[in-house]
């Protein structure tokens, strides 16, 4: 299964998150980087690929920010471990519903909603 | 850099942090720290990160910082000679970086847990008298508290309560309370993650440690004192640098050692027989114009308890390595004086850059403008000329432990060629300062280097392989067992819940129950009672409903995570 890897995504937001999406695979990579580097706490989510996965991503990215441009790079690791990034742009407003994010989200991964569990 | 740090390049500007050998400072919104340059005071909201990296300074700049920057540096130092085929002994070199690596790796969880007490715990007092270099600086520096309540107008009591509500505030506001949350939902085992099991540790010792002297009841009185029995104690750095021994066996022996100090905090064994008054002595800081040079931050040797013996090896090797890595030494791609800059300059802490433009108003003397703010007036180039200078970057440090500030102005032509500093600062400081080359960028820039090199070098040796020898599965849970007593209060039952569940699994996964049980923590460090904290607090809290429902979850009554303490005010282990 396809995974994103998702730097800043905090375990208390994947909490919120699971409330919300339980069928989403939600977990945490423990060697972020922060823990090789003395410093603030540096967190990486990660959630697997799957439509509950991708609808929590939605959530995640309009948590804080309900109007406005969202920029977030987020790496996707492939069933054979092939990594690549994608930086997510997301233009919303008081009018965009959770599955508009959700379509452009997609789109820009180029995933095929459809084709997701 | 590995693909990782690449990866997470992108949210670095969330993410403060500091480079152990250089003691290179990075903080989080570096623009926010500009105002400095105009003389503003900072909002509340930049204490968390400054102070957590200031802490980490503070620590770095003692006598077990500086040696763990000493083996590196060294390290690297042979490692030249051997790519230069001037020498052919990297099997020290490469002894002397796993002795640093192995001891950084065991000291990781007491640097976040010191920091993070920092960030949650420590607050500024009007009473205490000590205070740490991070707190002071903290309020001189970014607060300008000096400034701010102007002793001298009638309404300065007015304002000092001003600033303390603005201060309780920020510590029991969404953004803390959401930090706070996070390192509570960190796992316990230091292999997973060096926070929270190094934040427990700190607050258990602290709260049993204010029941042997009462000053210790002050969290920013208990970080100088854990600072100076571990990090000032030269005994510890005997082990690091005594090359005689492997340096595993140097290694292990400097955590035996630490945890023999952390039981020493725990169970305080001399506190019958020494009076508080002996430990202030020692913990004060000495006067500002008395410090000089390599040991700003502890000039005088400090032998705790009955380590005089180790001490005094422990001065030697440290003057021993130190004249072997500052040592002026001619390589064919490498400054001469390279090493001794990254000496010199470490106890300086960057607060960041910024562009500026030089605008000439005579003979080498002009000001030095950012946008259209004239930051410095009528400055005097004296060393270098101002023909065609235009593009300026301006540098700029805190001194935490003789307690100024300072701008280096250079341009990407020269290097560094001004410093800009206040002309009350003693004459021999600033004979010192001038005599610096003060160039972070190119401290920066060699860091890269340095660790480019050693991972090349090393990948053509089996030091990897070494290394994961030495990693047992044992070694790990030792690493885990230096810390994990302490941080649960030797209390069985809670390390197996922790362990097994983790905060999240305690708290039943609930976000809002784990809000509300760190914004009770959080309250207790600033002596809030329920209705103060819903009041101080822009978070919705239920600080009674939590404490009911979470005395049924956590086991450990003597060790609450959410209560009432005798004095109305909210209480909490953690």
């Amino acid at each position: 299964m396809e995974t994103l890897r998702i730097p800043g995504l905090s375990r208390l937001e994947g909490l919120e998150l699971k409330k919300r999406f339980p069928d989403a695979d939600i977990s945490f990579d423990s060697s972020s980087g922060s823990d090789e580097v003395p410093g603030e706490l540096l967190t990486m989510g990660v959630i697997v690929l799957t439509l509950a996965g991708l609808k929590a991503l939605a959530a995640y990215l309009t948590m804080d920010k309900r109007t406005g441009r969202i920029e977030r790079t987020v790496e996707i690791v492939g069933k054979k471990g092939v990594r690549r990034k994608e930086k997510l742009v997301v233009d919303i407003d008081e009018r965009t519903s959770h599955s508009d994010v959700l379509k452009q989200v997609a789109e820009m991964m180029h995933v095929d909603l459809s084709a997701l569990k | 850099m590995s693909t990782e740090a690449e990866f997470t390049e992108g949210s670095v500007d969330q993410f403060a942090r500091i480079d152990l050998v250089s003691n290179h400072t990075v903080f989080r919104d570096p623009v926010s720290y500009h105002a400095l340059l105009r003389q503003e005071p900072l909002p509340v909201e930049t204490f968390s990160s400054f102070i957590h990296e200031a802490t980490h300074h503070w620590c770095f700049t003692s006598p077990v910082g500086t040696a763990l920057s000493f083996l590196y540096l060294s390290a690297v130092k042979q490692t030249l000679r051997v790519l230069e085929k001037r020498s052919e002994n990297l099997e020290q070199a490469l002894d002397d970086l796993c002795t640093f690596d192995v001891v950084a790796r065991f000291l990781r969880p007491l640097n976040e847990g010191l920091a993070q007490f920092a960030e949650y715990d420590v607050r500024p007092s009007e009473t205490a008298d000590l205070a740490s270099p991070p707190l002071l600086a903290t309020l001189g520096h970014l607060f300008r508290l000096r400034d701010r309540l102007d002793y001298t107008a009638s309404d300065w009591r007015e304002r000092s309560y001003k600033f303390q509500d603005d201060f309780v505030k920020w510590r029991v506001s969404r953004r803390t309370i959401d930090r706070k949350s996070e390192l509570l939902l960190q796992p316990l085992e230091a292999e997973s993650s060096a926070y929270l099991l190094g934040y427990l540790t700190i607050k258990q010792l602290w709260k049993n440690a204010a029941r042997f002297y009462e000053e210790l009841q002050s969290a920013d009185v208990f970080l100088i004192f854990v600072r100076k029995l571990i990090f000032g104690d030269y005994a510890l750095v005997e082990p690091l640098l005594d090359r005689k021994r492997k340096p595993q066996a140097r290694a292990v022996d400097f955590a035996r050692q630490l945890h023999t100090r952390l039981q020493t905090i725990r169970v305080m064994p001399f506190a019958d027989e020494t009076p508080w008054s002996e430990f202030e002595a020692i913990l004060q800081s000495p006067p500002r114009e008395a410090l000089r040079g390599l040991n700003v931050a502890d000039p005088i040797p400090f032998a705790a308890l009955d380590t005089t013996k180790s001490v005094k090896r422990g001065v030697k090797l440290y003057r021993e390595r130190f004249r072997e890595v500052a040592q002026i030494e001619p390589f064919a791609n490498v400054p001469p004086d390279l090493f001794f800059d990254f000496v010199r300059e470490r106890h300086l802490m960057w607060m960041g850059d910024v562009a500026a433009r030089w605008e000439s108003t005579g003979k080498n003397v002009g000001r030095v403008k950012i946008d259209d703010a004239v930051v410095f007036e009528k400055f005097n180039l004296t060393k270098s000329d101002d023909e065609g200078l235009d593009a300026l970057r301006l540098d700029l440090y805190v001194d935490l432990y003789r307690g100024f500030q300072a701008t280096t102005i250079g341009d990407a032509r020269s290097g560094v060629f001004g410093l800009a500093i206040v002309d009350s600062i003693p004459e021999a400081t600033r004979h010192e300062m001038f005599a610096a080359r003060l160039d972070r960028a190119r401290i920066v820039r060699w860091t890269g280097i340095f660790q480019r090199t050693m991972a090349d070098v090393i990948g053509r040796t089996n030091y990897k392989k070494v290394m994961k020898k030495f990693w047992t599965a044992p070694m790990r849970k030792l690493l885990t067992q230096t810390y994990i007593g302490f941080a649960v209060d030797f209390e069985e039952k809670a390390e197996r819940l922790l362990l097994k569940e983790g905060f999240a699994g305690v708290l039943e996964n609930d976000p809002d129950l784990v809000r509300n049980v760190a914004a009770i923590s959080l309250a207790a460090s600033a002596d809030l009672s329920p209705d103060g904290l819903v009041a101080m607090s822009d978070l919705p809290l239920d600080p009674e409903g939590t404490i009911r429902r979470v005395k049924s979850l956590w086991p450990i009554a003597g060790s609450p995570l959410a209560a009432i303490g005798r004095n109305g005010f909210l209480a909490s282990a953690v």
